[in-house]
């Protein structure tokens, strides 16, 4: 898991990146100061629920994507199955390349914990 | 047997089931006629308040208030005061919303069409239509419109509304789009326009709690306010703008180009920036 993670930090503007489960228990994290890992992990899981409860289903076997673009970077995070990949990035990250590998690291990352 | 085949029931529920379908396609006469089946039956206190505000609903769409305080009356006299006084204030409450709504109406300058009123518990739904008595099909907004077969849901919980729904109006011309959102900070609606019914509350329910959650996370990581967010799931995507004070929120399948929504949205904020 670290490794994944690793992998995705060395993407040009990614501050940190961690992995949550859907009831917010911080798996694994590798981010920079500045960043508190427990609160975006928690904000991932409690926004992954929020969106399965007006769904109305759990988005288990299709991804759920979320991009948050702030003043000064981005949150983006993918949920699938248990597991929630979340990256912090500076606002002049490439976020459609990181989505790639974001969407490659979380597929290992199932096979890992399968 | 009804003239549609249907074997009649005796079961008030069947009846209002019905009615609801029918009121779905606007299909009034019938929707009513289904109500009145279901209240000739003996029922309880709670089906038959549940038969009358369906009736009210299809009756204020008919504009017959006459009919429904005559219904008041009955109710009075077969079900006693407490029902009666629930539904009378229902009643009260509808007739002022359309009051209220069609004197604003006739300032309305979105378009020349005519406008007809629809009820929901806490908004007016406004659905532009060809007849005035009836609804729902909706014509050509203008003359740049390509869709003409939409149904538009619009609800309003303030606000400047007509130059509200000419700048969300811009949103038509792409497809695939499911409904556009403006709510405060808080949560409040402020107006919408959806081109598939559903259930507004819930929507804005949930964009408010989302956009307040990751506000907090991206203030304590020090990211600063939420600009805007992009939320993908199965088949949908939600696009969430900030602007002064309030949220832009698109709903849509997957099959719009992202590009496109996004470069059009903060166009749109721009303008709605102006009104707001």
């Amino acid at each position: 898991m670290e490794e994944l993670l690793q992998a995705i930090n060395q993407l040009p503007g990614v501050k940190g990146s961690l992995i949550v489960a859907k009831d917010g228990i911080l798996v694994e994290s590798a981010v920079t100061r500045g960043i508190d890992s427990e609160v975006v992990g928690a904000m991932s899981a409690k926004v992954c629920k929020d969106i399965e409860v007006a769904l109305g289903k759990a988005t288990n076997k299709k991804p759920l994507s979320v991009f948050f673009y702030g003043m000064y970077g981005n949150i983006f995070f993918m949920a699938i199955e248990e597991l929630i990949l979340t990256v912090v990035t500076s606002s002049q990250a490439n976020i459609g390349a990181i989505r790639i590998v974001a969407m490659k690291s979380l597929k290992k990352l199932i096979e890992i914990t399968e | 047997m009804t003239s549609d085949g249907l074997k009649m029931s005796g079961d008030p529920i069947i009846y209002i089931e019905l009615a609801r379908t029918y009121l779905e396609n606007n299909d009034f006469k019938n929707a009513l006629s289904m109500c009145e089946n279901a209240t000739h039956i003996k029922m309880s206190l709670q089906t038959a308040e549940e038969a009358y505000k369906l009736m009210f609903d299809i009756l204020s769409m008919m504009n017959d208030y006459k009919r429904m305080e005559f219904e008041l009356e009955n109710i009075k006299e077969f079900y006693g005061e407490e029902l009666y006084n629930k539904l009378k204030s229902y009643f009260e409450t509808k007739k002022q919303n359309v009051d209220s709504t069609e004197r604003s109406i006739d300032t309305d300058d979105i378009d020349d069409d005519d406008l007809v009123i629809e009820h929901s518990q806490s908004s007016v739904d406004i659905v532009n239509s060809n007849d005035s008595s009836q609804t729902v099909e909706k014509e050509e907004l203008d003359k740049t419109e390509e869709k003409t077969d939409k149904k538009i849901y619009v609800h309003h919980g303030g606000g400047d509304k007509e130059k509200l729904q000419y700048i969300l109006k811009e949103m038509d011309s792409i497809d695939g789009v499911i409904g556009v959102v403006l709510i405060t900070d808080e949560g409040f609606l402020i107006s919408s326009r959806m081109y598939r019914k559903m259930n507004i509350d819930s929507t804005v329910l949930l964009i408010s709690g989302v956009c307040s959650t990751a506000d907090e996370a991206m203030n304590k990581s020090q990211i600063g306010d939420l600009q805007r967010g992009v939320i993908e799931f199965g088949k949908g995507r939600i696009y969430i703008f900030k602007g002064n004070g309030y949220y832009f929120v698109m709903i849509s399948d997957d099959s719009v180009e992202m590009g496109l929504v996004m470069i059009k949205i903060k166009k749109i904020v721009s303008k709605i920036n102006e009104v707001l």
